[in-house]
């Protein structure tokens, strides 16, 4: 595991005196309680120290670097595409998964697709998946994001993560009274995947920095609004 | 997503970027184009000659009828810059007549037409009429042959700068069947054009009346190339309808953010409040993937299907962050925001117009669904 701890209480700074380990997790003084997800699954834990002992080679870096190396690690998780659950990208196959799901279901009787607004909100997603793969390689063109060149790369997290929300929550619509059945059921749509897609995916929009702090660091760091 | 298109941008579109925003910051602004409001044109004959000096009226055009020979992917930098200092020009409806020429118009059009448009004169488009349908092939305006001549009836609207245009490629029914004709300003009865008050004020839109007036049958337009001609001016007037909109999307969010970053309430910027810093930032992002499908539609253009496809999602996208980003912009400048000295309400203006012309977001992705679903 991953362990910020605090190694100096004197610091000058309260970031100042943390340190980076990377621990053993099945030693003597480390417990452990599971903490069950909103989708009824486990994945992570509460984690408990009691006079724990761990080799000081487990430091990374240097003494006293460790909020630092947080920060970079944090970094990488806020970029990070596929780099956890739920995932931060939306490929091509994502999107023509959709319009596969949207003519297969079946919603009040009829394929989902028949219903115009159905079509109408299938054709924004795919508006906006375009829009998001687009944002990607205009990043690679340096005269066309010259002017606030760290826009695009600072919005990807928050612009992939609550798109992927919002488009499990409308894979769920077109399964329309399907819908109630989860993960577990043989009747389930797709074996229940969008929606516990759906719930999987606040991991994204929560972790790394929830979708409301994403927009305070846009709006200071990309736009220059005051905090 | 090669499906739906991609970006690429080429050396040439760099240069008139770079030429467009020196030039456009220096020449135009919103106070400019206020003080053009009351002028009977709309824009300014200097500057515009000074645009066809730079050649851009030039650039879409073939070398061998007197143009640069690039594309319609190099017109969009400069009028996303026209947008951004929210000027009205007649590059606009230049460029979309020159295209419907170069695909509809038979060479001997094309030779006597094309060469004048890369001089400056105006040409402009006649095709909307008052059913309000957006599928060009639908036409009531009718074309009847009478030995060398042919007869036009009908009422078009929304003609844009036909007070200047020397000429305007019209679409009307003949034999049942789209055809597009040449009309010159000198075919039109004295009082064929009538002024329009409409929600962009910097533009000029003009209702026209052909009451059985004659022409030529040499100022038909290629018959076989009709559809295919409508087609292209559809894609086309879309392009630079989003490269406007989406130039003025910029605007309108600096102007806001200046605001933010400036007006106190409560002993604090406003823009330090998360009810008006989190909406500035999803118009940002509207903003944003507006932008990428625009370059992304002037580089797809040109190639069949793909092209339709991203110039639909493009018109779609600029939709959606224009209007929205205007709106918030109204709103969040409080009671100067519902002012006429406010420019928010310039750029929600020109957004409605756009929104109106050549269809809406909904239309647009009504069109997508066909093609994609």
């Amino acid at each position: 595991m991953i362990l910020l701890a605090r190694t100096n209480m004197d610091a000058p700074s309260k970031y100042a005196g943390l340190s980076f380990f990377l621990a053993p997790m099945r030693i003597d003084g480390v417990e452990t309680v599971p903490i069950r997800k909103l989708t009824g699954e486990y994945g992570f834990t509460q984690t408990f120290f009691t006079d724990a002992r761990i080799p000081s080679n487990c430091l990374m870096g240097e003494e006293g670097q460790g909020w630092m190396i947080a920060m970079r690690t944090l970094e990488y998780e806020r970029g990070a595409r596929k780099g956890q659950a739920g995932g931060y990208s939306i490929t091509e196959r994502d999107t023509f998964e959709i319009i596969d799901l949207a003519k297969k279901a079946i919603r009040n009787g009829h394929p989902a697709i028949e219903d115009p607004v159905i079509k109408d909100k299938l054709i924004e997603f795919v508006i906006e998946a375009q829009g998001l793969a687009l944002n990607a390689q205009r990043v690679g063109v340096d005269v066309l994001s010259q002017e606030r060149p760290m826009a695009l790369p600072l919005c990807w997290k928050l612009t992939h993560t609550e798109f992927i929300r919002r488009v499990h929550e409308f894979a769920m619509l077109l399964t329309g009274g399907a819908g109630a059945y989860y993960v577990g059921d043989d009747n389930a749509v797709d074996d229940g995947l969008w929606t516990r897609g759906y719930l999987n995916a606040f991991s994204a929009t929560i972790g790394g920095g929830t979708s409301q702090i994403q927009r305070n660091i846009i709006a200071e760091h990309v736009l220059g609004l005051p905090k | 997503m090669d499906t739906f298109g991609r970006i690429g941008f080429s050396d040439e579109q760099r240069e008139l970027q770079d030429v467009a925003t020196a030039f456009c910051r220096e020449k135009f602004s919103t106070d400019k184009s206020r003080a053009l409001l009351s002028s009977e044109i709309g824009y300014d004959e200097a500057i515009w000659q000074e645009m066809v000096a730079l050649g851009w009226t030039a650039i879409a055009i073939p070398e061998r009828f007197g143009g640069v020979g690039l594309s319609l992917s190099e017109v969009t930098p400069v009028i996303e810059q026209i947008g951004r200092n929210f000027a009205h020009t007649p590059l606009h409806s230049s460029t979309i007549a020159a295209h419907a020429l170069l695909f509809g118009a038979t060479e001997e059009q094309c030779a006597s037409i094309l060469p004048k448009i890369v001089d400056g004169t105006v040409v402009s488009l006649a095709l909307s009429e008052d059913d309000g349908m957006w599928d060009l092939e639908t036409v009531s305006t009718t074309a009847k042959r009478d030995g060398e001549m042919i007869a036009i009836s009908g009422v078009k609207r929304f003609v844009v700068d036909a007070e200047v245009a020397n000429a305007l490629i019209v679409s009307v029914s003949l034999d049942s069947a789209p055809a597009l004709v040449i009309i010159h300003k000198s075919d039109l009865d004295k009082n064929a054009l009538s002024r329009e008050t409409v929600i962009d004020e910097t533009k000029r839109s003009y209702r026209i009346r052909f009451d059985d007036i004659r022409i030529p049958s040499d100022q038909l337009m290629d018959i076989d190339k009709a559809r295919t001609a409508l087609h292209q001016i559809d894609l086309a007037a879309n392009l630079l309808s989003s490269a406007e909109m989406v130039g003025g999307c910029q605007a309108v969010i600096d102007y806001t953010l200046d605001y933010l970053k400036t007006r106190k309430q409560f002993g604090k910027l406003i823009g330090s409040y998360q009810a008006l810093k989190h909406p500035t930032v999803d118009a940002f992002l509207d903003y944003e993937q507006a932008r990428s499908h625009l370059y992304s539609a002037a580089h797809c253009i040109g190639e069949q299907g793909v092209g339709e496809i991203a110039v639909r999602m493009a018109k779609a996208a600029a939709d959606k962050a224009y209007s929205f980003s205007s709106d918030r912009s109204i709103q969040f400048h409080g009671g100067f925001g519902f002012t006429y000295d406010c420019d928010a309400q310039l750029h929600r203006r020109r957004a409605i117009w756009h929104a109106s012309q050549y269809g809406d977001s909904l239309w647009q992705r009504q069109k997508l669904a066909q093609l994609i679903l």
